[in-house]
Parts: C-alpha cells; sequence; structure tokens
C-alpha cells in the first residue's frame, strides 16, 4: 500500500512538472513564429527529395509548394531565425536520423557569423529538437556562457518566471498549436518596393575572411552529406539586404570549385529568375513575398533539375494527395493574406 | 509519508528554481529583447563622453534615444527599416547625403547605434574627414589605436571610431555605440 501512495505521489508530482512546463514554454502563436519551426518538422512526413537549411534567407525566399506544383519536387525547409551555421549543421544531422534526401541545398547567409547573435535565437532554433545525441551536441555547441545547458532540456528551468506573463495563447495553446510554415516556409504576403536609389553598399571592413568555425561546420556538413550519399548544394538568396559582400561570395565559389559543391548566387542571377524588386519583396529586400518566393522557386527547381536525377513525384497517388491536402492549406493562406493586405494593408493569417 | 511528500516537493522546487541565482541580465543586442525567454533589456545609457559626431549644432550622441536627434538633422532622404530575425521592431538606417545614421530598438525606444560618413563634405567633431591622411588621423586622435588590417579604431567611452585607410588615405569613417558588440 505504502508503495503504491509512493508511486502515486510521484506521478503526480510528475503530472504537474509536465503541465507546468508545458504552461510556461512561449508557444509562439502570436508573435516570433519561427520558434514553431524547428518543431514542427517532426510531424511531416519524411520522404523529402531536397532539405533546406538555412536562416531567413532559406524559410522565407522559397516556396516548397511552388516546387511540388511546378516539378513535382517534394521539399522541406529547416529553417529558423538567425540559424548559425553550427545550428545549421545540427538541424542536418537531426534531419538525416529521420530521411535521406537526394539533395541538401545549405544557405550560405550565415557564414558571416563566427559568433552567437544571443540567446533567443538558440532558444528559436534548437529548443523545439527532440532530444537525441545530436541535441545534445547543438546545444552543447551554441549556449553561451550564461546560459543554463539542461534548460534546453528541461525548459522550466528557464521559462519559470513565465507565469507572471503568461497570456491567453498559454491557454488557448496548451493541448494543441497551429502550424506556421508550409513544410518550413512562412508566408508573407504584400510589397515594399526596394529604394535602389537610396541604396547603401555595406561598410567596408577591415577583413573579409569568413570565420574559421563556419568553415569547420561547412566542412563537417559537406563531410556528412558525401557519407550518407547526399548532393550538398550551397545558395545566396537573391536579397539586397543584408549586404552581401564580393569577397564572401568568392571564397564560397572557390569552397564549392574546390570540393566539386554546385554554389548558385542567385543575387546575379535575380533577372534570369525572373524577380522584380519593386513587386517582389514585403520589406524593401530582406525577404521576399510570397509571389517572390514562388518565382525563386520556379527558377531554382529548374536548377535542381538540371543538375540532379530528382524524381517527379506527381504520379504517385499516395505522395500526390499528401500534398494535395498541403497545396490547399497553403493556397487558402495566400488567398486570405492577399485579402487582408487589400482590405487593411495588414496580415493577421499567419497560422493555420 | 509526509516527509516523502516534502522531499519531492523540496527537489522539484530546488529544480525548478536553481537557474535563479545564476541568471545574469544579458547585454542586448541589436534585436530586440524578446518576450519568448523572458531576457530583460539592460537599461541604454547614452555615451556623452564618447566619440560624438556633431552636425549643424545637432550633437548625435551614441547611445542615445533617436527621436529629438533624427529630427534635430532634418528630413533624410530615405529611412530604411531592417526588421529583426524573428522579433518585432526594426532597426533603421537614417539616410542623409552626406552621412547616415543606425538606430536600434528597445522598448519601442529606437537608440543612436552608428554613424557612417558617405562623402568628404562632413568632419568629425575634431576635424577629420573622408579623403585626409594617416598622419591627419594621428595628429588628431594620437596612436592609441587598434589596427586591424587597415582598419583603425579608437575607443572612448563605450563608443569606437573606426577609421579605414587605404593606401594612406582616409576612406570610410564610423561611429560605433560599443553595446552592441
Amino acid at each position: 500500500m505504502k508503495f503504491v501512495k509512493i508511486a502515486l505521489l510521484i506521478l503526480i508530482t510528475a503530472f504537474f512538472f509536465v503541465a507546468a512546463d508545458r504552461l510556461l514554454m512561449p508557444k509562439y502563436m502570436s508573435q516570433s513564429h519561427e520558434g514553431r519551426l524547428t518543431r514542427e518538422y517532426y510531424s511531416s512526413e519524411k520522404n523529402h527529395s531536397v532539405i533546406f537549411i538555412g536562416d531567413c534567407e532559406a524559410h522565407e525566399n522559397i516556396s516548397p509548394a511552388e516546387l511540388w506544383r511546378t516539378y513535382g519536387i517534394t521539399s522541406y525547409i529547416r529553417g529558423g531565425a538567425q540559424q548559425l551555421i553550427w545550428h545549421s549543421y545540427y538541424l542536418l544531422e537531426d534531419t538525416l536520423r529521420y530521411e535521406t534526401p537526394d539533395v541538401v541545398v545549405l544557405s550560405v547567409m550565415a557564414m558571416q557569423y563566427g559568433e552567437p547573435r544571443g540567446e533567443e535565437y538558440n532558444r528559436l532554433n534548437l529548443e523545439g529538437m527532440r532530444f537525441s545525441p545530436t541535441k545534445i551536441r547543438a546545444v552543447r555547441a551554441s549556449v553561451l556562457p550564461e546560459e543554463d545547458t539542461l534548460s534546453y532540456f528541461l525548459p522550466i528551468l528557464r521559462y519559470h518566471e513565465r507565469w507572471k506573463e503568461l497570456n491567453r495563447d498559454d491557454f488557448n495553446y496548451f493541448f494543441r498549436r497551429k502550424n506556421v510554415a508550409h513544410n518550413g516556409y512562412m508566408m508573407r504576403s504584400g510589397v515594399m518596393a526596394v529604394d535602389f536609389e537610396n541604396f547603401i553598399p555595406g561598410r567596408r571592413l577591415a577583413d573579409y575572411s569568413l570565420p574559421d568555425i563556419c568553415w569547420e561546420y561547412l566542412d563537417k556538413a559537406r563531410e556528412l552529406c558525401a557519407e550518407k550519399g547526399i548532393e550538398l548544394v550551397l545558395v545566396k538568396a537573391p536579397t539586397i539586404y543584408p549586404y552581401w559582400y564580393r569577397e564572401w561570395d568568392d571564397q564560397i565559389a572557390a569552397y564549392a570549385d574546390r570540393h566539386g559543391l554546385l554554389y548558385v548566387n542567385l543575387l546575379e542571377l535575380a533577372d534570369e529568375a525572373g524577380i522584380d524588386y519593386s513587386i517582389h519583396s514585403y520589406n524593401a529586400g530582406f525577404h521576399f513575398n510570397v509571389q517572390g518566393a514562388e518565382t525563386i522557386a520556379r527558377f531554382f527547381g529548374g536548377i535542381l533539375t538540371d543538375n540532379f536525377n530528382l524524381p517527379d513525384m506527381r504520379g504517385d497517388d499516395q505522395t500526390a494527395a499528401v500534398w494535395e491536402r498541403k497545396l490547399e492549406a497553403y493556397d487558402a493562406m495566400k488567398a486570405a493574406q492577399e485579402r487582408e493586405i487589400a482590405e487593411t494593408g495588414r496580415i493577421r493569417t499567419l497560422t493555420y | 509519508m509526509k516527509k516523502c511528500l516534502l522531499l519531492l516537493i523540496y527537489i522539484f522546487a530546488a529544480v525548478t528554481f536553481a537557474a535563479c541565482e545564476k541568471k545574469e541580465t544579458p547585454v542586448p543586442d541589436a534585436s530586440p529583447a524578446p518576450t519568448t525567454a523572458a531576457i530583460t533589456a539592460a537599461p541604454v545609457i547614452p555615451a556623452e563622453d564618447g566619440f560624438v559626431y556633431v552636425h549643424n549644432g545637432v550633437r548625435v550622441v551614441l547611445g542615445a534615444p533617436a527621436a529629438d536627434i533624427i529630427a534635430g538633422l532634418g528630413e533624410p532622404r530615405s529611412v530604411r527599416e531592417e526588421p529583426s530575425c524573428a522579433f518585432d521592431g526594426f532597426d533603421r538606417t537614417y539616410i542623409y547625403t552626406d552621412f547616415y545614421v543606425e538606430t536600434f530598438p528597445i522598448d519601442d525606444i529606437d537608440y543612436i547605434s552608428i554613424i557612417n560618413f558617405r562623402n568628404d563634405n562632413v568632419r568629425t567633431a575634431e576635424g577629420l574627414y573622408i579623403g585626409a591622411y594617416t598622419e591627419d588621423m594621428t595628429a588628431v586622435y594620437g596612436e592609441s589605436y587598434n589596427r586591424e588590417q587597415g582598419m583603425y579604431t579608437y575607443e572612448k567611452s563605450g563608443t569606437q571610431l573606426a577609421i579605414l585607410i587605404d593606401d594612406g588615405v582616409i576612406v570610410q569613417i564610423t561611429y560605433y555605440f560599443m553595446i552592441l558588440d
């Protein structure tokens, strides 16, 4: 009897612990939606031909739905806000625990950052990872000195003070949260043209060398892909800002050349891709709107199919049925956002 | 039984609140303080004693609230808003003909973070300008700089004055608020 009571007590304590953890964790439903990206991957089917990895240059600038619609390519973006190159590596490693794509496309924008950019970005990129040896390595590689490593596995250690700022979202989304992305793509409608008249090139730097640590992780990503028989492609999105220096580009191009990788700098191919900076960005050249992301997908998908033997899965009934549902959700959000922009100038539909 | 219950509550409380003691207030970076991880931004203290750029009598103090300063500088040619990668709020760049000023937001207030000269029409408060020579720089600011390749950086009370020299000629002058580093 005593044993039963103790067991019951432990169970009740554990229940409250888990419940408190779930309640106090940020839900990322009304703001900072990027905090949902890492976690959402696990509920997707795991049969993607192409995996994109990177920061907002990945998750805001190419539409997997359009890749499917135009080429029958199944793809997923494992992106994250201010995702650093070591985040990218470990998210790649994590992804390969579940599937082996034909191609991995790595955004190179983050190659400029050799230092962590703040705890909040570690949280957004890593907290949603499922527990695994990969997550342990990812957290150890990323945490700042003032951070508590254990709190990435027991978030209540970090968020216990949030009880003071609990809001409606914390209760509404206690059990179930909505999706924020379409196979990792965060959709944004709206237009804010690039102001080329007042374009400012990047300030000149004393040293244009990309940080050693970034090369180390790029090497690791390349070796991991080679080991798994995956083609690694490097890509620079055609965004105008943040400024991408020619000197950085030369280093990436030389690396790709040295290792026989395909490197696509879409900035240089923007005209050919059909990108119109007066209508395809929603924030003046930092990110693309949904029409821009679809334009990029159509062009980049062509490059992928030209260079790699990617299967057109539209003839596969089971896969086609899954994507049919995805397209329905995608088109519905796109229509809703465009309606909201037309009526109020602001987007409200960011989840589904 | 009561002891057992107390022990469990203690362990729970100990684990839950263990992080309290060692948590420090992180230094804010260029992005606004997130509401997601309960990080509190440290107050921004204007660097009145640091390097200050003066334009037509307006003191552009790094780390100072931007609103009054920007108003004093007059209508910019353009304002560029750089979205944070995840959080609400924007870094802003106010572009004038001869220089530009960058700001960062904390708690809905923009602060001056960077001033960069665009041409030789403007001078530092101490008289240095783009096109001057290395010896002009050392005559004004001395030899106490950090040098990384062609970039000479002077530090003063939480600010940096970074001067890029190419072949003996100053080609870029930039002020930085150091809390952003």
